[in-house]
């Protein structure tokens, strides 16, 4: 149990330490971690579809300037590993993401906070000449403390929070387990909402809302969504080039 | 003779960029802070190279490197552009091309990040990194391992392709690169054609993915209406939609206050459970 411990720690440690930013960024999707976590314990396909159920709360996941609204990998390598454990149906499992997932903004907020040392740091390094020990300061000793503030949670709680876990599902009431549940299923509006902001064109919203009531209407499959989606960008780039043109005339 | 040598062995090589170019997508945020963001990923980045260009000069070299660790913040494929051009003009200016100020490259890296920042995160977050993770997981979902690992594969392939393209691009083509790159009519076509893919297949996952449904009913002394049904036969799917609107007005009007949106929609949720209403 410690050496799944401490590989589920590592996990999080490569999914949110962001060695590597974009591998990092590939990895912490739920989806991926469940198989990995599902490796550790020995049932891969369980971890898949713990992983894939709470990759559905955090489908539009975006982090727009660094600032990540919910920790999707904190999510999973807490709330996989319990589920595993104590063989939880996946809507419980996403319920018990859902608190995690909010958690998490707390530790990349003291990393930052206690980042902030290490300019410090830099600015005397500079001011001594010693530019291979700012190399060091820069990637190498951030990513080490670091580690440390990601590794140590997510252990303790797999080493001992399958139990406590387990005691937590019996004892709380039925009406916030199903809350709790109903507000991971509420909760992809989020980073649905911030991918529009982030997208930022306020006159393209309209695209928005067509996409939006066509599927509710029509529930096509995602792909076939695309090709609309693309149908529809290369007309409107169409009428926009004639206009264009028009313009120009 | 000594003086040609001198030269070629302060000048930058393929392999030198190649270095930098990986150190920045090691390191870009993990000496993230609040105060610099990140400084500290940047001057990793240009950390060796600078002390080859400069390394005659080492008054030249320390205010190099002190320009270098200040407040910095981008996309980490985007932003690459910046890096590449940055290197050629500290490069430059080691040559001895007087022109090339300390102030020049300053307002460049400030000026630069906060547009490539935007375009950068909408289209590698908004559209490379989701909409694969749409059509894959509920493959994965039905127990496909494959499938899991498709949309990273995807993101990773573009994401390292696209920021060693755009590192070499600000090499070569020095300050202008970017504003040859941003303002050619080819790529606003291809912004604004992903824009709308985008924001359409958003619109398509947020019905597919925000759950909000009321079991509500109304029971009368001959018949029992429910409120979700009443609402289908108005718009489907109402709910959800107004939920999104309502954080997107939020997040536009109050800011990036995530945490109190998170917060406010979890005790929604609970108490419209505790009521029976969802």
């Amino acid at each position: 149990m410690v050496i799944q411990s401490a590989l589920v720690g590592l996990i999080y440690w490569i999914a949110m330490g962001r060695a590597q930013y974009f591998f990092s960024f590939a990895f912490r999707k739920p989806v991926v971690l469940g198989v990995f976590i599902g490796l550790v314990f020995g049932d891969v396909q369980q971890g898949l579809l713990y992983g894939a159920t709470i990759q559905l709360i955090y489908m539009g996941g975006i982090e727009a300037g660094g600032n990540i609204p919910s920790d999707q990998a904190l999510a999973a390598c807490i709330a996989i590993p319990a589920a595993l454990l104590s063989n939880l149906d996946a809507n419980a499992a996403v319920a018990l993401a859902v608190p995690f997932g909010v958690l998490g903004v707390l530790i990349n907020n003291v990393r930052r906070t206690f980042n902030s040392f290490y300019n410090t740091r830099a600015d005397k390094l500079i001011e001594e000449g010693k530019y291979d020990q700012l190399s060091l300061y820069s990637f190498l000793i951030p990513w080490l403390t670091n580690g440390v503030l990601y590794f140590t949670p997510v252990f303790i709680s797999t080493l001992f929070g399958a139990n406590v876990v387990k005691a937590f599902i019996n004892v709380i009431p039925e009406w916030l387990m199903n809350g709790l549940s109903n507000a991971g299923a509420m909760l992809p509006a989020l980073g649905f909402a911030l991918t529009l902001v982030v997208m930022g064109k306020k006159q393209y919203l309209p695209f928005f809302v067509l996409g939006f009531f066509t599927y509710s209407v029509m529930g096509f499959s995602m792909l076939t969504g695309a090709v609309f989606a693309v149908c529809i960008a290369m007309i409107s780039s169409l009428f926009k080039q004639n206009s264009d043109e028009e313009e120009y005339a | 003779m000594s003086e040609v040598s001198a030269v070629s062995e302060k000048k930058v090589t393929r392999m030198d960029l190649f270095k930098a170019w990986w150190k920045w997508t090691l390191a870009v945020d993990v000496p993230v802070s609040f105060d610099r963001m990140q400084a500290l990923a940047f001057s990793y980045s240009l950390n060796k190279i600078l002390q080859k260009i400069y390394k005659d000069d080492s008054e030249e070299l320390q205010e190099a490197m002190k320009r270098h660790v200040q407040m910095f913040n981008t996309n980490c494929d985007w932003g690459s552009v910046i890096h590449g051009i940055i290197i050629s003009l500290e490069e430059q200016r080691a040559m001895g091309n007087e022109e090339i100020t300390p102030e020049m490259m300053e307002s460049l890296k400030i000026g630069l990040m906060g547009p490539l920042a935007g375009i950068g995160d909408s289209v590698d977050q908004g559209i490379v990194a989701t909409i694969p993770l749409a059509i894959f997981v509920p493959m994965a979902l039905e127990g496909s391992v494959v499938a899991a690992f498709i949309p990273g594969l995807i993101y990773l392939a573009w994401s390292y392709g696209w920021s060693w393209f755009l590192f070499n691009k600000g090499y070569s083509l020095g300050k202008n690169s970017v504003m040859t790159i941003l303002q050619s009519g080819a790529i606003k076509k291809v912004i604004d054609i992903a824009s709308i893919v985008g924001l359409f297949m958003i619109g398509c996952l947020s019905a597919a993915y925000v759950k909000f449904e009321t079991i509500l009913e109304f029971v009368s002394n001959t018949e029992k209406v429910s409120v979700q049904e009443i609402l289908n036969g108005m718009l489907p799917n109402l709910l959800p939609f107004c939920l999104v609107m309502a954080m997107y007005f939020y997040i536009i009007k109050k800011g990036p206050k995530y945490l109190n949106i998170i917060l406010v929609t979890m005790a929604l949720a609970i108490l419209l459970t505790f009521f029976g209403i969802i």
